[in-house]
This record gives structure tokens, C-alpha cells and sequence, in this order.
């Protein structure tokens, strides 16, 4: 279960940040992206994909989350 | 420049000289760039183990921890736990200038150590920790608070610092802070940022104190991430509270415990080295919501891109700061570059660095009509040189963690005329005839950050290229019977 932190570039693109590997890769597309269901599976842009427990609502960006390895 | 034909040759040639295996491991760390892909990166692999047998020049984790992280925090305590020698060696050589009375409210240049002997490691060195402990505190009663910085001997042996660290604590009333560092953690001083990062977190920003009272103000912000090398962070401070902000926290060159505390207070982090301080930064983001950026503060068009994208954050009255300090310092800036431009253009500059310079000073090169015609990262990881690719041309030369053979051959190959790397690489550069600065701490000289710096900057390149004793020896490859 590795924990990432979320946050935005400056271009407003999501960033996905691994502490353990020091990776930071924006994130392509989040499953389900509706402001009552959050999150499903992460598309990196380096090609990993990350699960996450979908969310009741958007999460408030920046913030961290274990998520898991797919 | 080397064409891109050229530099890939050239790294074919200097990979011919290794054994097959070690040849497989060095050519992923070795690239021509390709302003082309941007997208997917450099595609150079770094941030992984130096191969046994190569020449590197990295330090260890506790050399990042203590060195870079913890070290300039000038009013407290950083013991070097384990036997002297790592103390002593890595003792002030960075020259982060600090104000304040050395052995009375600063210590940064003075060196504490447990001193292991053999019946430490046998027996264990945890009683002499907390002995030291008192020692220190009670000889320099004003430190605000100790690091105890783990050398190797102490993690192999086991010894618990954190349980010492705690009790003392509690008995000192004052922040003890254990950081496990020992050197032969990760694979370069790298390691020991993010570990040192950690402990701020645990130890200082998540302590439970007292709320100060302090109130933030709306243009509060933090350096994060500047070690005042020869005054870089006053030279950059200067700038920052001219347009209006205040700074009120600076980590961690000249800054103190008070200031780290008082961070999570701050309305936006300031970062300049990226890589030895991201991890705290993203920690402040996710728990206190404060936003970070990166700036650049080397050569005149980089400062003013940097102040106004800082000042974008801000309102309108700290924009028009922005550009009353650009106004105000770009005609000294001009008359630096019509004095020095002629001097250097068309110079080629090679470096080999650190952290965030391989990078961030190319700007100032480019300012004074220099080209970097290579680049490389001692510890970089991969996020640095995508980071470092939008700075460069087509076909530079890459390198992460080069050896000392390798960095030799390019440079008989591509002979720039400027080479900014350490002092391990500086004399033997000089021998081959060409001109060498000591990027790490400016070669006794600085500040580089800021407009002033930027003066000192241009002056010290002038100087080593243009030295006339240069004119007075032959290099290598000019001698007759040259192999
Ligand atoms: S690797 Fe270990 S012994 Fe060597 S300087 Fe670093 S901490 Fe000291």
C-alpha cells in the first residue's frame, strides 16, 4: 500500500507523488471523476496504474492517500 | 557543440573502456539530449547505486543530512554521533555564513562529535551519547535545541539515539532530534535530505508547543531550500522583502528553530533547491495547505522570471513590487552583462554538481552569452533532469553520477572553456590546461544568488577564463609527443 500525495502543477494538471520512490508523474485520467464518486484507478503518465478506494466527493487538493499498486 | 552524432559516439568511445557488464549499467546513465522528447523524460536513469570500482563523487546520507539540512541551522547543536572523522571532515567546508556570536548563540562552524573508540562501538554508545548530551548543554547553555546526526558505526551497531534523544529531551527541556543518517543509507547524500526532512517533520513541526501567538501576516513567506553559500540566501532575501514580502523563515542557511516552527504559518513556500527540500515542502502542502514553488535566483532574466511568477501569487501591490525591483536592479544587471558579455561569449561551460546548480545556473550562463554544452547530477533523480531538459539545447551531453573517467574523456573531447564542478575534480582539470570553478561553494567566493550575486558571478567566470596563466601552459594535447 504505497501512500501518495496529490497536488496540482502549474500548468492545473494532477500530479501523483510516490515519497518511497521519489517518482512525480502527472496523473492521465482518474476512473470515476464526478463530484460524487472520486477515484477508481489512476493512469500515470510513466504508464503505472494506481487503485484507489473511490471517495464519496472530490477530494480537497493537496493530500495524501494509500493506495494500491495495480 | 558537439553534433548529436558526435556525443553519442563519444559516449560509445568511453563506454568501449569498461568490462561488458559495468559498459550495460553506465549507458543507461549517459544521454544525449533530444529537446524532441520532452514528453517522456530524458530517459536517463538516475538515483540508483554507483557502481563498485568507478570513480564517483557523491557523499553519504549523513553528509546530506548533516551538511545540507540540519548543519546551517545555526542556533542549535549538531552532533556528529560515531567516531571523528566524518565530523571533522565535513565541518564548515560549505561556508553557510551565519550572523550571530559562534559558541554563544550559533554554532554552525564548530564541530561536536562523540568521538567513537572501539570500546564505544563494542560496548555501545549510547551512554556516552547522553553524556555528551548534558555536556554540550551545559557548556553552550543558549543553543536552542540539539540534532543528534547518526555516522555509520552507530547504525550497524544498533544503538537506540531515538530512546536517548527522548529522555534528554524531556530532562534538557528543549528539542532533541535523532536522525538516522548513517551514511551507508540509499545511495547518495540524496537519502539524507528526505531523511532529515523527516525528522523536521516529526520532531519539529509536529511537536506539540505552545502556540507563539504569532499572527500570519499576508505576505509572509519561507527560502526553503537556500544554505546562504557564501550569502547566497541575504543576496535573495534582499529582493524578496524589497517587492514587498516578508520573509520569515529561512532554511536553512542563517535560520533557527524558531523559524522552522514557524513555517506552517506562512502563506507560500519559496523553493530553490528542489531536491534537498521537496519532501518538506509537499509535508507543509498536505498538512498546512500552504502552496510551494520553485525560483530561480542565478543571471538577471531568470530573477526577474522568477519574481514575477512569484508575485503572481500575490495581489497587485506585490506584482507592482515586482517589477519596481526589476526596474530598479535590471540597468546594474545590463551594465554587468555589457562589461562581462564581451569577454565570455561563445565561451563553453561543462558542469557537474549537485542538487539543484546543473540546472539553475544555466540561466546565468546564458545571460552572459555562455552555452552549457553538458550537464550532470551527482545525486539528481530522474524528476531533475526532466526538470534540467527544458533549460538545454539539442545535443548536450548528460551525465548522472559520472566517474572520474568518464567526466576526463568528455572533456578531452568536447575541451570547453569552463568547467564548474567540486574540488575533487577541480585540480585535475586545472593540470589539463583548463579553466575550473568550484561550484559547490563558489570557490571561496559568493554570493551567486541575486542581482548582487550576479555581479560576483560574472566577475569570477571573467576571471578564470580570461587568467593569462592559462596562456603560460600547454595542455596535454598541444605537446608534441601528446599520446
Ligand atoms: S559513509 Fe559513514 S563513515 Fe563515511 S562519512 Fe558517511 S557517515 Fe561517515
Amino acid at each position: 500500500m504505497p501512500e501518495i500525495m496529490l497536488r496540482h502543477n502549474e500548468r492545473g494538471e494532477l500530479l501523483c507523488y510516490v515519497p518511497k520512490k521519489d517518482l512525480e508523474a502527472v496523473v492521465r485520467t482518474v476512473e470515476f471523476d464526478q463530484d460524487d464518486r472520486w477515484g477508481g484507478t489512476l493512469s500515470l503518465a510513466n504508464g503505472e496504474k494506481l487503485y484507489l478506494e473511490p471517495l464519496t466527493q472530490r477530494p480537497l487538493i493537496p493530500v495524501t492517500f494509500r493506495v494500491r499498486k495495480l | 557543440m558537439l553534433t548529436r552524432d558526435e556525443a553519442e559516439k563519444l559516449i560509445q568511445e568511453v563506454l568501449a573502456a569498461y568490462p561488458p557488464e559495468a559498459a550495460e549499467d553506465r549507458a543507461k546513465h549517459l544521454a544525449v539530449l533530444d529537446g524532441e522528447a520532452l514528453e517522456g523524460g530524458c530517459g536517463i536513469t538516475a538515483n540508483r547505486k554507483s557502481l563498485p570500482g568507478v570513480m564517483t563523487i557523491r557523499g553519504c546520507a549523513y553528509a546530506g543530512s548533516k551538511g545540507v539540512v540540519w548543519g546551517p541551522i545555526k542556533d542549535m547543536i549538531h552532533i556528529s554521533h560515531g567516531p571523528v572523522g566524518c565530523g571533522q571532515y565535513s565541518r564548515a567546508g560549505r561556508r553557510n555564513y551565519y550572523v550571530g556570536t559562534t559558541g554563544i548563540n550559533a554554532f554552525g562552524t564548530m564541530n561536536f562529535t562523540s568521538d567513537f573508540q572501539e570500546k564505544d562501538i563494542v560496548f555501545g554508545g549510547d551512554k556516552k551519547l547522553a553524556k555528551l548530551l548534558e555536556e554540550a548543554n551545559a557548556l553552550f547553555p543558549l543553543n536552542k535545541g540539539i540534532s543528534v546526526q547518526s555516522e555509520c558505526p552507530v547504525g550497524l551497531i544498533g544503538d537506540d539515539i531515538e530512546a536517548v534523544a527522548k529522555k534528554k529531551s524531556v530532562d534538557l527541556n528543549k528539542p532533541i532530534v535523532p536522525v538516522r543518517c548513517e551514511g551507508f543509507r540509499g545511495v547518495s547524500q540524496s537519502l539524507g535530505h528526505h531523511i532529515a526532512n523527516d525528522t523536521i517533520r516529526d520532531y519539529i513541526l509536529d511537536r506539540p508547543k505552545a502556540d507563539d501567538g504569532i499572527q500570519a501576516g499576508p505576505y509572509d513567506v519561507a527560502i526553503i531550500g537556500d544554505y546562504n553559500i557564501g550569502g547566497d540566501a541575504w543576496s535573495s532575501r534582499i529582493l524578496l522583502e524589497e517587492m514587498g514580502l516578508q520573509v520569515v523563515a529561512q532554511w536553512s542557511g542563517d535560520g533557527t528553530l524558531a523559524e522552522l516552527e514557524r513555517t506552517p504559518k506562512v502563506r507560500l513556500n519559496l523553493v530553490h533547491c528542489y531536491r534537498s527540500m521537496n519532501y518538506i515542502s509537499r509535508h507543509m502542502e498536505t498538512k498546512y495547505g500552504i502552496p510551494w514553488l520553485e525560483y530561480n535566483f542565478f543571471g538577471p532574466s531568470r530573477i526577474a522570471d522568477s519574481l514575477r511568477r512569484i508575485a503572481a501569487r500575490f495581489d497587485d501591490r506585490i506584482k507592482a513590487g515586482a517589477e519596481a525591483v526589476i526596474a530598479k536592479y535590471q540597468p546594474m544587471a545590463d551594465a554587468i552583462t555589457n562589461r562581462f558579455r564581451p569577454r565570455l561569449e561563445g565561451k563553453r561551460v561543462m558542469l557537474y554538481v549537485g542538487g539543484l546548480r546543473p540546472r539553475h545556473v544555466i540561466g546565468a550562463y546564458e545571460d552572459l552569452g555562455m552555452e552549457v554544452v553538458g550537464t550532470g547530477y551527482e545525486f539528481g533523480h530522474n524528476d531533475d533532469y526532466d526538470r534540467t531538459q527544458v533549460d538545454l539545447k539539442n545535443t548536450t551531453l548528460i551525465y548522472d553520477d559520472a566517474s572520474g573517467y568518464e567526466l576526463e574523456r568528455f572533456v578531452e573531447r568536447v575541451r570547453p572553456d569552463l568547467i564548474g564542478s567540486g574540488i575533487k575534480e577541480k585540480y585535475v582539470f586545472q593540470k589539463m590546461g583548463i579553466p575550473f570553478r568550484q561550484m559547490h561553494s563558489w570557490d571561496y567566493s559568493g554570493p551567486y544568488h541575486g542581482y548582487d550575486g550576479y555581479a560576483i558571478f560574472a566577475r569570477d567566470m571573467d576571471m578564470t577564463i580570461n587568467n593569462p596563466c592559462w596562456k603560460m601552459m600547454t595542455p596535454p594535447w598541444r605537446q608534441p609527443n601528446a599520446a
